[in-house]
């Protein structure tokens, strides 16, 4: 009769929360609404800016205040009870936050459309956005199949087009119109709840009680954004995550059936760590912790009970009910992709450069890339033919890998080195490098020597190709590049003597330059860099102080990506670790730039020859090849010179050649090789025999020779018509360079050779398989300097038991001096007691590698072994002339493997998570390419490479 | 407008050009200064070097086995051919500069009843005392049936691997080898014989086995027949042996002397021979010209093993003249021995140094003859001269001695100890009689002296460098020599390098 008992009461709660500034107009706007709420409460979370006062002054009926940090439904659920007794079926509340500023008819709209359908107990009205009010901030929510939630709308221009809609799964508690009984019945917000999902879980809840929920597209107000922005403004993608996810988690508990629930609870914390390395793949590292975080803190929730025990109270319905309302898979999957494909198209501009240049990019098969990479594949075969069916290599600074892969796991990380004397400590970073390309032939580890030494050429020939493109538009200057740098006289240097670490190397380091152009840019290349920089560093740690330079000066120029591209040392750091602790604790830092495999002295060369790209002081074995064709060898330094030279000048040229800063940055690289190379041959690091070991210089020339060929392509790129003899010159003379050195294999330089796999002779092989510590003493003569001595256990340290940790010992230890002193009188006829000393030792053969005929050591060695009746002679092997002594017991070895100790065992799990993280995040795909936020000026010139392409 | 719009523009690109230039040219400038800086400076090395130890041998009995009496093959009764008997007994001179040496007889020869050869064995002294030398040397001079002559040698220290140059196996001549293993472990000996024609291809010549502390006696005609010129090269695995020659001449029914001579230098590019006595050429050039005299003629063996022709300088420098060597180069086939007649040398001692590309091994044969009357009458007259005497030596290549060395002189007719420096600079050598009392010879660069000695006496020899030493003997219808050996190396300090990988 009264109007007032026709007319529905409306209780309009403001929730305020240091939003000052939108609080104002929103106040204003709800004075100003053509129905206005019969009753307003305002709620302030204790704000800061004279949000209290603002409210004090728009006439509510309550202004309350609760705690900071209260959650929108807690005010809400506090204010309502401060609200009138209830006096009808018919009231409502009308939930707003300070930013939900409400159009004049907002109120009267939601009212029409509430009136008009008695079983609606939720309205929402169309969010539109504050800064853009024709842009829909929100227009209702729904979730999938699996629970995550789906918001139906998400920042799309208005143009009426989801005016169509009305029965939804759920709305925003912004500016929603909730039945007064409903809230009560369903006892407000879950507090589990806090933001995210909070309103679309009480929405569900509605529609199990048997309520409709609706959109009413003619009321308008205006939102900020999402709910877990209240209040704060912004928020960082991580924590936005983490409260999604807890939320969904939250919500699966307590939706899911009874029988479900510890199911669910038990996989919480695995599919969480599942999801976080799904995540790495995914490129999204942000998300790691949120996922975790999620994961733990819904396990140990106690809001999931009452909220399980409030739903069952106030369900009516089945689920069932509300599942055509969910949104079908199908239809989630075509918006993720369609929202994926946006981002690619519109956010990226260097996408939008890349479609609008017009300037063709060498292409791998049109512009000679695949060409060269076979022809000098059929090069690489033919230089190691001899190679050719055999199983192993063996000589220089090889040796064949253990012979199963677990063996060559089990030489990686901290544990017993049985190599020498032995020690306990730190294995060398390359014998991680081992295990993986030995694993690569696990059905015969030392395979993977052989195929490297056919592959090294033309992988060389490969990388070079794809930095060059990447450094260069000329269409064929990547070919050459690729050609100078798979016959580089440092890669061919450390083929010849056996030097994987240094071939490892210098494959590797054209992907490295390119993985780190694209660090600043991509998760994946910024974690294929980090693996690579550990690749390269094991393989020629003397080169890591001048790529840590470059490492700086990546950081230095691309200051805004420096979360991509700091971490990219951190593998290597991992996988060095121990070593350096160990070297520095002994105060052997010089070791650490120790070239990993079989110690091998290295010539001396002198500073000119190092800039010919000539490590060893042979000339690249010219004066030899010289001579044997009758020219006089002093021919050769004129002609070595000569072949360099068409590089070395385009190198400097390039200064001259409009590029050259580019040019500059390159010959830096090449100075840095330089310098690592010239220092490397002064640092010694140990001996071989009586021969000092310097630290392997091509390592630094390999660098050398990568800054020397950027620069020269830079230079012929810029040379316009003199580009065809030029480059034709330029890679005749880096083919011919290589001759002697290719062809060391056929003229007896090289110091490798096919090796049947056994680094002892088959006898001790076969004496090993039964006891693996069976030792034999291994001295050869030295001439007339002396002899050297060494120890080997069982089947004798493969490549991979090398440690520098041992050949870098600084001064003999007491086992050394013992085995000098049986070597000693071995070495000659003697009084000493050689039986007591062999025995307590361990040792069952002495074994003598041959040695030139008139080698007065070895004969005196030989005839004092022969003639020692504690000895029988075995007779010749393939690696020597061999003695056995019948010692009555080998001593069973009991050292710590890698996993024998407990640091050994954590630092294995450590290396194995950061590695496992890292190749995770390098595997290309998932993720998206990062939007250019401001993208620079086209047309800018470049300090460094990657400047010159953004692709 | 446009027009100071261009000039602007060209004024930028002079500038930018500039630039480059000066750019480029401080890019020159520090590659250059790099390289130079890199190639000229003294850059100082740091780090460790090559960690050795010195190790010193405990030291071991030292070794040295005489060659033992004369031997024949068979009984003196012609029976038991292929089974060697010995003949008399050789005296042994023996030394040590510290301590005494022991001598005893070996274990086991083939024959019970034989005289066996004998070895000297010096105990280690205390530890870190200097170890000494030892030395001996054995002399023998028989006269029984066909064997008629002075044979001296030295006692020598077992090895696996001896070069024999001399003997041979012509009508009339006979050539014994005997292979001595001291050791307490077995030794296989295989055995390579070259010859004028070539390496020898005989069976039987592998896998000898002699056993611990025994001997073995070979007739080298049994692997080499008829062989003017055989050199034999003895390896042995196993225990080492000692390998020693026996030469014993008999023309017709006349004894032409004996000797037995052990081994010399290894191959190598430079071989010399000190103390080449030529005594009488007149008389040995008037007997050579009877029948089956031929071999009376001083003879230079040479092999160059291996294949390819060869250039090889013979000199021969006069003892006591400094300078007047006579030198020839001639061109030899590998594998091949060649033999030089050396029957233009006039009286004296001669050393013979043989050089060549590749390694050789080198021998050479002398001979003394006693005739009848006045040789040179004999000669003017014409008629055949009558022989009384003959006897010959084989004498071998001299290893170098520096520092010290020990000689033992064992008792013999005027024996004379020849010293040659062949060394770049003059040098001094004390030659102290272990009795004392002694003298000091310095000899030029080149030069070689001879300085007369007591017999069974030993001598130390001090301060050399880069000398070869022989010993000789001489007298009527006896010649012998042999060469001084330098300490065993079984005592010496060596350096022991360690290999970690």
């Amino acid at each position: 009769m009264q109007p007032r008992s026709v007319q529905p009461r409306i209780i309009a709660v403001v929730v305020a929360r240091s939003g000052a500034d939108r609080l104002q107009r929103t106040l204003a706007a709800i004075a100003a609404q053509t129905r206005a709420p019969d009753i307003l409460i305002a709620v302030d979370g204790s704000s800061k800016d004279g949000s209290e006062a603002l409210l004090s002054t728009a006439g509510a009926t309550h202004v309350l205040t609760v705690r900071d940090g209260t959650s929108f439904g807690s005010s809400v659920a506090h204010a309502v009870s401060f609200a009138p007794p209830v006096e009808s079926d018919g009231e409502w509340l009308w939930l707003l936050g300070h930013d939900n500023a409400p159009d004049p008819d907002a109120l009267s709209r939601l009212l029409g459309a509430v009136e008009i359908a008695p079983s609606v107990g939720i309205a929402g009205p169309k969010l539109m956005s504050t800064e853009n009010p024709a842009v829909i901030s929100e227009f209702g929510q729904t979730i999938s199949r699996f629970g995550a939630t789906v918001s139906l709308v998400d920042d799309e221009l208005d143009q009426a087009q989801h005016d169509t809609r009305d029965d939804v799964l759920g709305v925003s508690a912004a500016g929603m119109l909730v039945r007064r009984s409903l809230w009560s019945a369903l006892g407000g917000f879950d507090p589990g709840l806090p933001s995210i999902d909070a309103s679309l879980d009480f929405s569900i809840r509605a529609r199990l009680a048997g309520y409709r929920v609706i959109l009413v597209p003619a009321a308008r107000v205006a939102s900020d954004g999402g709910p877990e922005l209240f209040g704060r403004g912004q928020s960082s993608a991580a924590r936005t995550f983490r409260i999604a996810r807890a939320a969904q988690l939250h919500r699966r508990l307590v939706y899911s059936p009874a029988w479900a629930v510890v199911l669910h609870w038990l996989s919480l914390v695995p599919l969480g760590v599942v999801r976080a390395l799904g995540d790495l793949v995914g490129k999204r590292p942000s998300a790691i912790g949120g996922e975790l975080g999620a994961a733990f803190s819904t396990a140990f929730s106690a809001g999931i009970g009452v909220a399980r025990r409030n739903l069952k109270r106030s369900r009516t319905v089945g689920w069932s009910a509300i599942a055509p309302l969910r949104m079908p898979t199908s239809e989630v999957r075509e918006r993720r992709a369609q929202a994926r494909e946006a981002a690619l198209l519109e956010s990226d501009p260097s996408n939008a450069r890349a479609l609008a240049r017009t300037e063709p990019r060498a292409g791998f098969v049109s512009n000679g890339g695949f060409w060269v990479v076979v022809l000098v594949g059929i090069v690489g075969v033919l230089a190691y033919g001899t190679f050719l069916g055999a199983t192993a290599i063996s000589g220089g600074a090889l040796r064949p890998l253990s012979a199963s892969v677990p063996a060559l796991w089990g030489n990686i990380g901290i544990g017993w080195r049985e190599v020498g004397s032995g020690v306990f400590g730190a294995a060398d970073p390359f014998a991680a490098v081992l295990a993986v390309l030995g694993s690569l032939t696990f059905w015969a580890p030392s395979f993977s020597v052989v195929l490297v030494y056919f592959l090294a050429m033309p992988l060389s020939a490969l990388g070079a190709w794809f930095a060059a493109r990447r450094i260069t538009r000329s269409l064929w200057m990547p070919a050459l590049a690729g050609i100078v740098w798979a016959f580089a006289p440092p890669l061919l240097a450390a083929l010849a003597s056996g030097r994987l670490g240094a071939i490892v190397a210098h494959i590797l380091l054209p992907w490295l330059v390119l993985a780190s152009l694209g660090a600043a840019r991509s998760w994946a290349s910024g974690a294929a860099a980090a693996l690579l920089f550990a690749a390269v560093a094991a393989g020629a740690p003397s080169i890591v102080p001048a790529l840590l330079v470059l490492f700086v000066v990546l950081l230095v120029t691309h200051p805004t990506r420096i979360h991509r591209t700091i971490g990219i040392p951190i593998p290597a750091i991992v996988l060095f670790g121990p070593l350096v602790v160990q070297q520095m604790l002994a105060g052997n830092p010089l070791g650490l730039l120790a070239d990993p495999g079989v110690p091998l002295a290295s010539g001396s060369a002198s500073g000119w020859q190092l800039a010919l790209g000539d490590a060893t002081g042979t000339l690249l074995g010219w004066p030899a090849a010289l001579s044997s064709l009758g020219i006089p060898g002093g021919v050769a330094p004129v002609l070595v010179i000569g072949l360099c030279a068409p590089l070395v000048i385009l190198a400097l040229l390039a200064l001259f050649l409009p590029g050259a800063r580019r040019a500059i940055f390159a010959l830096f690289v090449a100075f840095l090789g330089y310098a690592t190379a010239v220092l490397a041959g002064l640092v010694q690091v140990g001996a071989v025999g009586s021969e000092p070991m310097t630290v392997w210089a091509g390592s630094g020339l390999s660098v050398f020779w990568m800054g020397l060929t950027a620069a020269a392509i830079l230079a012929i790129g810029s040379l316009g018509r003199a580009v065809v003899p030029v480059s034709t010159l330029a890679g005749l003379a880096a083919v011919a360079l290589a001759i002697p050195l290719l062809g060391a294999m056929f003229v007896g330089t090289a110091l490798i050779h096919p090796s049947n796999g056994r680094i002892l002779p088959a006898l001790v092989s076969a004496q090993a398989a039964s006891s693996p510590s069976v030792g034999t003493l291994v001295v050869s003569s030295l001439g007339e300097t002396g002899v050297a001595v060494r120890l080997e256990r069982g089947l004798g340290a493969s490549l991979d038991d090398q440690s520098t940790l041992v050949s870098t010992k600084r001064a003999p230890d007491a086992l050394d001096r013992r085995l000098a002193v049986l070597a000693g009188n071995l070495s000659a006829r003697s009084g000493f007691d050689y039986s007591g000393e062999l025995t307590s030792l361990g040792v069952s053969f002495i074994l003598v590698p041959g040695a030139p005929d008139d080698d007065e050591t070895h004969r005196s060695l030989v005839d004092a072994l022969d003639g020692n009746e504690s000895l029988t002679p075995v007779g010749t092997t393939t690696t020597g002339l061999l003695w056995r002594f019948e010692a009555s017991t080998t001593p069973p070895s009991v050292h710590p493997t890698n996993t024998g100790t407990s640091l050994g065992s954590w630092y294995l799990v450590a290396l194995g998570i950061v590695f496992g993280v890292t190749v995770l995040l390098a595997i290309p795909i998932g993720g998206r390419p990062r939007a250019h936020r401001n993208p620079a000026p086209t047309d800018e010139r470049a300090e460094t490479f990657d400047e010159e392409e953004h692709g | 407008m446009a027009e100071r719009e261009s000039k602007a523009l060209s004024g930028r690109s002079i500038a930018i050009a500039g630039a480059r230039g000066v750019v480029g040219l401080i890019g020159v400038g520090i590659a250059v200064a790099s390289v130079a800086a890199a190639s000229l400076l003294p850059l100082p090395t740091v780090g460790t070097g090559p960690g050795s130890v010195v190790v010193t041998p405990v030291a071991a009995t030292q070794q040295r086995i005489c060659a033992g009496p004369v031997l024949r093959l068979g009984s003196d009764t012609g029976q038991q051919a292929t089974t060697a008997n010995s003949i008399g007994r050789a005296e042994v001179t023996r030394a040590a500069t510290v301590g005494t040496p022991s001598l005893e007889n070996l274990d086991a020869t083939q024959n019970e009843k034989n005289v066996p050869p004998q070895r000297l064995l010096l105990e280690p002294g205390e530890t870190g005392e200097e170890p000494g030398i030892l030395a001996g040397s054995q002399s023998q001079f028989v006269s029984a049936d066909e064997f008629v002559g002075f044979a001296a040698s030295e006692c020598a220290a077992p090895s696996s691997d001896s070069w024999l140059v001399g003997g041979s196996t012509l009508t009339g001549r006979t050539t014994l080898l005997a292979l001595t293993n001291p050791s307490k472990v077995s030794s296989t000996v295989n055995l390579t014989v070259y010859s004028e024609k070539g390496t020898v291809a005989a069976s039987g010549t592998d896998g000898i086995i002699v056993p611990p502390g025994g001997q073995r006696v070979f007739s080298l005609a049994a692997f080499a027949p008829d062989i003017a010129s055989p050199v034999v090269h003895v390896v042995s695995t196993g225990g080492q042996v000692t390998a020693t020659l026996q030469q014993s001449i008999l023309r017709t029914l006349t004894p032409g002397g004996v000797d037995v001579f052990g081994v010399g230098t290894r191959p190598s590019r430079l071989t010399v021979i000190p103390g080449v006595v030529t005594v009488g050429h007149q008389s040995v050039e008037a007997a050579s010209s009877l029948g089956g005299y031929g071999d009376l003629v001083g003879t230079l063996r040479v092999l160059v093993p291996g294949t390819g022709s060869t250039d090889v300088t013979v000199s021969a420098i006069p003892e006591g003249a400094s300078g007047a060597a006579s030198s020839s180069t001639l061109t030899l086939e590998g594998g091949i021995v060649t033999d030089f007649p050396l029957g233009d040398f006039p009286d004296g001692t001669w050393t013979l140094t043989v050089a060549s590309e590749r390694p050789a091994v080198v021998g050479a044969r002398s001979s003394t003859v006693t005739l009848a009357g006045d040789p040179e009458k004999s000669l003017a007259s014409g008629a055949p001269p009558v022989v009384v005497s003959t006897d010959f030596a084989w004498f071998v290549g001299a290893p170098e001695l520096d520092g010290r060395a020990l000689v033992s002189i064992a008792p013999g007719p005027s024996p004379r100890l020849h010293l040659v420096n062949t060394g770049t600079e003059s040098t001094s050598v004390a030659i102290d009689p272990l009795s004392g009392g002694g003298t000091t010879v310095t000899i030029d660069a080149g030069a070689a002296v001879a300085v007369p000695v007591a017999p069974a006496t030993s001598y130390t020899l001090s301060g050399m460098t880069s000398v070869r030493a022989s010993v000789s003997y001489l007298g009527d219808g006896r010649l012998a020599g042999f060469v001084v050996s330098p300490p065993g190396r079984a005592s010496q300090p060596v350096t022991v390098f360690h290999q970690y990988g």
